[in-house]
């Protein structure tokens, strides 16, 4: 079977490399990206199969980066997580909602807590 | 009722003058009392946001530890354990600069004032900063033999650390750091010059706000909160002194960061 692939995307490079890891060791291919500009870069070339995006990135927020996404994806195609701050209000909940994003994780998450979520959206895919 | 003789005429004129500029100064306080209080309620807003950034990180790297263990090689778990080592100490900083901001603002630094020479302060800790990075230079010019302010020492060491702490982060590999100590106009002049980025004029006095980080991409790699400046010019403010940033000597691209302190005893 072919490797399914995720693109994280976060300016926190520990971050980033612990989310690598922990997806590589559930047999993902991880492509990474360190900002905004960057991560859509990396989509347009490699089309992965789900996305993790970190919210407050420079250059490009993750706002920005799941509109593009959606302008040529459905939310039931490719699976879009948006990792949040602390201020995460209501509000922008609802905005990742009508953005299109498949789910949203708060800081301080789990590792866990996302690589179960990207199991549950790809399963059977 | 009687009329007023024009003595109690004269009292209540000059009653109603002051209640009117009382309740002026009242107002005046009160708008102070509410900017402030706002600034609080953002700060620990900000201050909740950069603490989970670290938080996550280390829950994550502890975890991931925790739960693989025996399957991860050697060198990754040599690795993880940088991390976590590296984030507490990122959040310990945080900590410290929450204090000492916190402390600022609501005007309550409690400094132990003495008068002291600045030159062998000054002297300390660049030496602490040579050992601490060796990859970078750093040249310290004096033209005073002495520089005598009244100052609370350990302050005075925090907020110069905070400069030359910014001008070893913002500058790249091998950059040069230059000091320049003087005597003028009875104040106490250090001038701490490095040849990164430099800081645009248009950003020189928001550098000084709580959590201002300008967003280009050099900052953005570096670490930080956005607090080392605030807590600079809060320390140096309670010494009656300034902090600017201004242009370099030679007008080169870099920062340049000038502290004024009174001279103890007015002399110049
Ligand atoms: N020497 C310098 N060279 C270039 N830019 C600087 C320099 N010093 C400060 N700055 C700019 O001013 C901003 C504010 O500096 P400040 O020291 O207050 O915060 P910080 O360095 O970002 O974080 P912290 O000091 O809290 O770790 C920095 O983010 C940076 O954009
Ligand atoms: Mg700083």
């Amino acid at each position: 079977m072919k490797k399914r692939t995720v693109l994280v995307a976060d300016d926190e490079v520990n971050l980033l490399n612990l989310l690598k890891d922990n997806l590589e060791e559930e047999g993902y291919e991880v492509f990474t990206a360190a900002d905004g500009e960057e991560a859509l870069k990396v989509w347009v070339q490699k089309r992965p199969d789900a996305v993790v995006l970190d919210i407050e990135m420079p250059r490009m927020n993750g706002w920005k980066v799941l509109e593009e996404i959606r302008k040529v994806t459905l939310s039931n195609e490719v699976p879009v997580i948006l990792i949040l701050s602390a201020y995460a209000q209501h509000e922008d909940i609802q905005r990742g909602m009508a953005l299109g994003a498949n789910k949203y994780l708060t800081k301080p998450f789990k590792t866990r807590a996302l690589v179960e979520t990207i199991e549950e959206y790809l399963k059977g895919k | 009722m009687a009329p007023m003789t024009p003595k109690e005429q004269d009292w209540n004129e000059r009653l109603e003058r002051e209640v009117y500029q009382r309740t002026l100064a009242l107002q005046d306080s009160l708008k102070r009392l509410e900017a402030l209080n706002s600034m609080r309620a953002q700060f620990v807003a900000i201050m909740s946001h950069e603490l989970r950034t670290p938080a996550t990180a280390l829950i994550g790297y502890a975890d991931t530890l925790k739960e693989k263990w025996a399957k991860l090689p050697e060198k990754k778990i040599q690795k993880y354990l940088d991390v976590i080592s590296e984030e507490s100490s990122r959040m310990v900083t945080l900590m410290q600069e929450i204090f000492e901001i916190s402390r600022i603002l609501e005007g309550k630094l409690s400094l132990q004032f003495q008068t002291a020479d600045l030159i062998p302060l000054i002297g300390s800790a660049v030496k602490e900063f040579r050992l601490r990075y060796a990859d970078k230079s750093f040249g310290f010019k004096e033209t005073a033999d002495s520089l005598e302010a009244k100052v609370d020492t350990l302050y005075f060491k925090s907020a110069l650390t905070h400069v030359l702490l910014n001008a070893v982060k913002y500058t790249p590999d091998k950059g040069n750091i230059l000091l320049f100590v003087e005597s003028k106009g009875g104040e106490a002049v250090i001038r701490i010059e490095d040849d990164g980025p430099g800081i645009p004029r248009e950003y020189r006095e928001k550098a000084f706000e709580p959590f201002f980080r300008s967003m280009d991409n050099v900052n953005r790699k570096t670490p930080g909160a956005g607090l080392g400046l605030t807590i600079a010019r809060g320390v140096i403010e309670a010494f009656k002194g300034r902090v600017v940033v201004a242009d370099k000597l030679t007008g080169k691209q870099g920062c340049a960061v000038v502290i004024s302190i009174p001279l103890a005893g007015g002399s110049s």
